[in-house]
């Protein structure tokens, strides 16, 4: 009875207790420590996809540079002249007969533009506030 | 902490600065270390754990003037194998049986290259084809070491060998155009630097940076394929026939200087070509550049030009010939020794009368023979851009050891030399109204630094227009004034000279020996194309007019037809309303 007649205390709530901030701390950390373990596997996964992709790209231009050799092999005269006379059976021209034709030659072949400067600029990354000024640094 | 009554202990204070100092110490070490000698010692760490390799750039295309590729680059691999992972002779034996059919060699070579190598790498193959170099790489064995690398291919074949030249194991141009335009066929290499492991390879998800590789550009060569094929082919021919030492053959388009076509023998040829043998570096050249040779009677359509540029004679002036000339204790004749009594200034190209061209010469006199020489572009390189180039031999009149004999034997092309190139390009100039043109053989350089495009270049006006003209129409009736003379071509009216020399040696002649040659160029009233022809020593027949002009007639008709230039005598057929 005795416990009733006790005032009624109200429970004390201490918002910064130690305890609390000890575990928010730890939480804090644990947090961090998983989101760097969550970067580190994000950057591996993408340095592998990059390298992939490199890989890949390397054997397509390889593929190109390989099939623009055998288009040129193709159209090589030894070749032309083999399947002319080899498998159409034609023969030497001997006598030749001039049209007078009014119409334009066809336009000349051009030059493959692999190199040419419009085609060769390409999209630079930009460089962010935060990158120049740590490349202020003389450490960096 | 205190002494008694509140006062720092001395002590205290000497312990306390005692360890500040040594702080201060500390951090301005690392300071100086991490600060002022970063670069110093981030590149020793790097290197610790970091390898650089040099990425190869693909090196331009050769191209001919419609765009077709006379030599390219295909991706390839250079294989090595680490010697030290390779110690099991067992193992090296059963790895070298499934590598033998991929790169081409025998096992034993393989076994024995191993076992040759005690230390460092063994190099299992240069310029491997990409996929099968992939195929060995997916192999996964131990040791090996694939380095993207890039190797040459020629799509035409042996065409025009000497005119391409070729590179060697390190990608650098030794010869042809391969050397003389490296600088723009090159590129630039770039670095790759990535993690590597205690035994220096790549690990597989280290980090990698570096610059990437900028490859060469193309070169546009004003050469044809086409004609390059049937000026060899012919040449070839010609040698065989003739049993001769060697030739040359050049096409070019007289109106811009443009080499359509250039070809010379002895030379070498790139399916044959194996640097790691001993090989005759004289078949690298090409020779219708970088050799010179007296022109013999070609020269005198040059002294006639002079002469009728002058205004001493015209094409019906004349002369009597006796046979020969006397110059101080010297005799000159006719080449077939004749007499012809008098003859006119036409009459005496195309007899091609050596007393006639000493009689001109002695109309011209000395210093202007000389300097019109000069003019035609003789004793100084042509600047076609071919490298090697010889600038020939004049040696005029106010030089030591000059007699005026000389003046007359050079009046017919004896006592001067000439590159092929040099002879077309000043009788070129009579074909192009009185210009000289500079010969060219590259049209435009397309690169990553942009386009780079030749034009043609005047070089001076060698010949008024009218006399280029004159000497054309005379020109002409050396060909076509001649009954059957063998440079005639049906449809199309034609200008030649031929020439017909004693081979130099040192120290004299060869008197048994003979340079037989022949220019020329069609359509008489707008030439589009003139041609040299030259073969060496041809043992059957001595005369340019027999061996040399008979080329021009069988190659100039297709050669014309192929480059769309109308006929003189136009024969149209009916068509079909």
């Amino acid at each position: 009875m005795s416990a009733i007649d006790r005032p009624f205390s109200r429970p004390s709530f201490r918002l910064w207790s130690l305890q609390r901030i000890l575990a928010l701390t730890f939480g804090a950390v644990a947090l961090l420590g998983l989101l760097q373990v969550i970067q580190t596997s994000d950057a591996t996964s993408t340095s592998y996809t990059i390298r992939h992709l490199e890989q890949e790209r390397q054997d397509w231009s390889a593929q190109v540079h390989s099939l623009e050799a055998e288009v040129a092999t193709l159209t090589s005269l030894e070749r032309v002249e083999r399947e002319a006379r080899g498998r159409l059976g034609m023969v030497p021209a001997e006598n030749v007969l001039y049209l007078d034709v009014d119409v334009p030659p066809p336009q000349q072949q051009l030059l493959p533009r692999r190199f040419s400067t419009s085609e060769a600029s390409v999209n630079e990354p930009g460089t962010s506030w935060w990158q120049a000024l740590l490349k202020l640094l003389p450490f960096y | 902490m205190s002494g008694r009554g509140g006062r720092v202990s001395w002590r205290l204070i000497v312990l306390a600065l005692i360890f500040t100092s040594g702080a201060i110490g500390l951090v301005g070490r690392l300071a100086y270390l991490q600060i002022v000698h970063h670069h110093y010692y981030a590149l020793e760490a790097a290197q610790e754990h970091l390898s650089r390799q040099t990425v190869r750039p693909t090196r331009g295309a050769i191209l001919d003037r419609n765009g077709y590729p006379l030599a390219t680059t295909l991706d390839a691999y250079d294989l090595y194998i680490e010697r030290h992972a390779w110690k099991d002779m067992a193992s090296v034996r059963q790895w070298a049986e499934t590598l033998a059919p991929l790169v081409g060699k025998s096992v034993d070579d393989i076994v024995a290259g191993i076992a040759a190598e005690p230390d460092g790498d063994y190099t299992l193959a240069l310029g491997l084809d990409y996929d099968r170099g992939q195929s060995i790489i997916d192999l996964g064995l131990p040791g090996l070491k694939a380095v993207p690398s890039t190797r040459r291919f020629y799509p035409e074949g042996d065409l025009a060998s000497a005119l391409l030249g070729f590179t060697g194991h390190d990608h650098v141009g030794l010869a042809g155009l391969e050397a003389d335009f490296q600088e723009d066929l090159a590129g630039t290499p770039g670095d790759l630097y990535f993690e590597r492991d205690s035994l220096g390879n790549p690990i597989p998800l280290g980090s990698q940076r570096g610059q990437p590789a900028v490859p060469g550009g193309d070169i546009r060569l004003t050469i044809d394929r086409y004609i390059q094929r049937l000026v060899e082919e012919e040449l070839d021919r010609q040698i065989e026939k003739h049993s001769a030492s060697g030739g040359a053959i050049i096409v070019m388009d007289p109106r811009t200087g443009a080499i359509l076509a250039i070809a010379s023998r002895p030379s070498f040829q790139l399916s044959h070509l194996d640097l790691s043998k001993e090989v005759d570096p004289s078949l690298f050249r090409n020779r219708a550049v970088t050799d010179v040779y007296e022109p013999g009677s070609v020269m005198k359509v040059i002294t006639m030009s002079a002469a009728v540029d002058l205004g001493l004679v015209n094409p019906d002036s004349t002369y009597y010939d006796a046979g020969y000339v006397t110059i101080g204790e010297s005799t000159i004749n006719n080449w077939d020794y004749s007499t012809n009594g008098t003859q006119t200034a036409t009459q005496l190209l195309q007899k091609s009368l050596n007393t006639g061209a000493v009689w001109l010469s002695g109309l011209i006199g000395a210093e202007n023979f000389y300097s019109y020489l000069r003019r035609f572009g003789f004793g100084e390189p042509t600047n076609s851009g071919l490298g090697g180039e010889a600038e020939g031999l004049v040696r005029s009149s106010d030089e030591e050891g000059w007699y005026p004999v000389d003046l007359a034997t050079n009046s017919f092309g004896q006592g001067v030399a000439a590159t092929p190139l040099q002879l077309i390009t000043a009788v070129a100039a009579i074909a192009n109204g009185g210009k000289l043109m500079r010969p060219y053989i590259v049209q435009e350089v397309s690169g990553p630094q942009g386009r780079r495009v030749y034009e043609p270049v005047v070089v001076r006006q060698a010949i008024s227009e009218a006399t280029a003209r004159t000497v054309a129409q005379m020109m002409n009736q050396v060909v076509e004034g001649v009954p059957y003379h063998l440079a005639q071509i049906p449809r199309y009216h034609v200008a030649g000279k031929t020439g017909t020399t004693i081979v130099s040696i040192p120290g004299g002649y060869d008197l048994n020996s003979t340079i037989a040659s022949f220019v020329g160029f069609a359509p008489l009233e707008d030439p589009q194309m003139i041609m040299l022809v030259k073969i060496d020593q041809p043992q059957d027949d001595p005369l340019g007019g027999r061996v040399a002009a008979p080329v021009f007639g069988a190659l100039a008709p297709t050669i014309l037809s192929y480059l769309n230039v109308k006929p003189d005598a136009l024969e149209l057929a009916q068509q079909e309303p």
